[in-house]
């Protein structure tokens, strides 16, 4: 389980990394002054791939320390008052965190599992981007460059969740439900959280960002319940795709909505969903896939969301169910009326010609990764109607 | 040996103690640099092997990052810690509370696992916890790196007291992590200097949503 999960976050870590610096040549540009963005994206992706494959935990705590440090200076790219602070959070709150991890780690080692499984549940947990560790990842997510955001929040948070899971399996049986519970715990207060903020949401940016500690909450509770399922004396348990499927659909189309966010950041030169009307009649294209992207991340079919959520709440203990699916239909309400305000309505006169401003190349790489999700979407529920 | 050990442990309450009331910004980092210095030398004290690790800690933590920790300082013109939110007297008292409270529940909860001497767990748990609080407690962003670094320190006493062996490549790992992170800090601190004109992190307030609906509320 946990070696072909390691290589599935690797591939979908290494998509993303292509696709985003494509994206990046077309966003950030390709001058003699950004070699150091790509270095930094480039030693970022191999720390990344090394948190993947290395088998001894403390060495995989040194790749995932690594990338917290490579991927900082990529967050201050625009080197704002804004961005300077959200580095400063990002590094501080995730090293203390990862810290924390380092520490549980060693109580694993010496022998006292519960204790560890906490303090590594809650330091990778900060870097995963769980509630109530999650403070750093809004800010880090909206002021890093489009690219970046997309990266972050596809890849690096997916590194981390895997950090867990490989202490969750060397866990001894007798604390596994504890440790199952705890991670449910955490996942829901996620979930609940991110509900609220996103309702109250006016930066899409951040609206996406709290979209990201959303799904990180339903990873870990799918990961719970399937892992309650293997251990014994327990009835609950999900289907084995879904932990797959809902890692790979949440990076894909989160990746395609911070690309097009950080395009209609470019394009608008403000990130308050206010200000942006009528997306619509002035990027015909953008519009339609931040209209139907987010409706896809909000679990709406085809999206392969959508399949994996319902397996969720079907296999949860009734009371779970009906409180994800309760938060879960928050989350759908705070998105899609923020997204129908964006795209629809009348353009302001001042922006009325903004579409062109945006080169067309950077449609490219949001259109292909659209298409991507829309076709894996359709075939995966195709294959299960079969 | 054992003796030797404890009086070297003991020290470390001290440097945490001091640590807790000290105002003057270069002797806080070359009081932390005394800290690693120390606990780099630690390994070899309860093992007696692995000197050449030893050694490269020792140069690191406590010459190296101090250095560099005093060139940011020097940057951004900051000379004292005026106003933490935790006055230095109270702050004296909360370290000296930690450090019986740690030593109590060791004591309570037998946890004695350590190869050489006692005091080394109860310590380090002081040690993890004294580098929490001064991170929480303090306006300056560089004390804020020195509390993550005392942090850090702790668990390094941790790791040396339960003979936790990484292997070599790991240590060097976490070490150059640990240096990077400081290097990177220091970065950030000039930035934050430049940026806002003073290293105090509660001008850090221009993020957040509950400070921007406050905000709005506001207007």
């Amino acid at each position: 389980m946990v070696m072909k999960l390691n290589l599935l976050i690797l591939a979908v870590t290494t998509v993303l990394f292509v696709a985003c610096t494509v994206h990046s040549f077309f966003y950030i540009g390709l001058k003699k002054e950004t070699w150091k963005y790509y270095a930094l994206l480039t030693l970022f992706y191999g720390a990344m791939c090394a948190a993947c494959l290395i088998e001894n935990l403390a060495g995989m705590w040194v790749a995932i320390e690594a990338t917290t440090l490579l991927s900082a200076p990529l967050i201050c790219h625009h080197k704002s008052a804004e961005s300077v602070e959200a580095m400063w959070k990002y590094l501080l709150i995730c090293s203390v965190g990862i810290g924390l991890a380092l520490f549980g780690t060693l109580l694993v080692f010496a022998g006292w599992h519960l204790p560890g499984f906490i303090f590594v549940l809650a330091g990778y947990g900060t870097k995963m981007g769980l509630a109530p560790f999650h403070t750093w990842l809004p800010d880090a997510h909206s002021e890093a460059p489009g690219p970046v955001s997309a990266f972050l929040s596809g890849a690096l948070l997916n590194c981390s969740f895997l950090a867990i899971t490989r202490f969750r399996v060397i866990m001894p049986g007798h604390i596994g439900p504890f440790c199952d519970q705890a991670m449910i715990a955490l996942g829901l207060c996620s979930l609940a959280i991110a509900a609220m903020f996103i309702v109250r949401q006016t930066d899409f940016k951040r609206l996406l960002a709290y979209s990201s500690v959303e799904h990180m909450g339903l990873t870990l509770i799918i990961y719970a319940l399937s892992s309650a399922a293997a251990g014994d004396g327990l009835r609950y348990g999900v289907a084995e795709y879904i932990l797959p499927a809902h890692i790979v659909f949440h990076s894909l189309t989160k990746m395609t909505l911070f690309l097009v966010a950080g395009n209609l950041l470019l394009a608008y030169g403000t990130r308050q969903i206010a200000q942006v009307h009528g997306l619509g009649r002035t990027m015909k294209l953008h519009a339609a896939i931040w209209m139907v992207g987010i409706l896809m991340i909000c679990g709406m079919p085809p999206s392969g969301l959508f399949l994996t959520e319902l397996g969720l709440v079907l296999a949860a203990p009734t009371g779970l169910g009906a409180v994800v699916m309760a938060l879960l239909f928050v989350v759908f309400a705070g998105m899609s009326k923020v997204a129908v305000g964006m795209v629809f309505g009348n353009p302001d006169r001042q922006h009325s010609a903004v579409a062109q401003k945006i080169p067309q190349a950077l449609s490219v790489v949001p259109t292909v990764g659209f298409v991507l999700i829309l076709a894996l979407g359709s075939a995966l529920s195709i294959a299960l109607l079969r | 040996m054992n003796l030797f050990c404890d009086i070297f442990l003991a020290t470390l309450v001290v440097v945490n103690l001091a640590l807790a009331g000290v105002s003057h910004l270069p002797t806080a980092i070359r009081i932390v640099g005394l800290q690693g210095f120390l606990i780099g030398l630690l390994p070899y004290l309860l093992t007696g092997e692995h000197f050449g690790l030893s050694a490269i800690n020792m140069l690191v933590k406590g010459g190296l990052m101090p250095i560099l920790l005093t060139y940011a300082l020097k940057k951004s013109k900051a000379v004292k810690e005026l106003e933490p939110l935790v006055s230095f007297g109270k702050s004296v008292a909360i370290v000296f509370a930690i450090t019986l409270a740690s030593f109590y529940f060791c004591e309570m909860k037998g946890i004695d696992c350590a190869v050489a001497t006692r005091l080394a767990v109860p310590l380090a748990f002081a040690t993890i916890a004294t580098g929490l609080f001064l991170i929480v407690s303090r306006r300056k962003a560089i004390t804020q790196v020195l509390g993550f670094l005392v942090f850090e320190n702790g668990i390094s006493v941790f790791a040396a007291s339960i003979a936790m062996e990484y292997g070599f490549i790991v240590e060097l790992g976490i070490l150059l992590d640990v240096f990077v992170l400081v290097f990177i800090l220091g970065i950030a601190i000039f930035e934050i200097n430049r940026t806002f004109s003073s290293i105090d992190t509660d001008k850090l307030n221009r993020l957040g949503d509950v400070g921007h609906l406050h905000r709005a509320g506001a207007r």
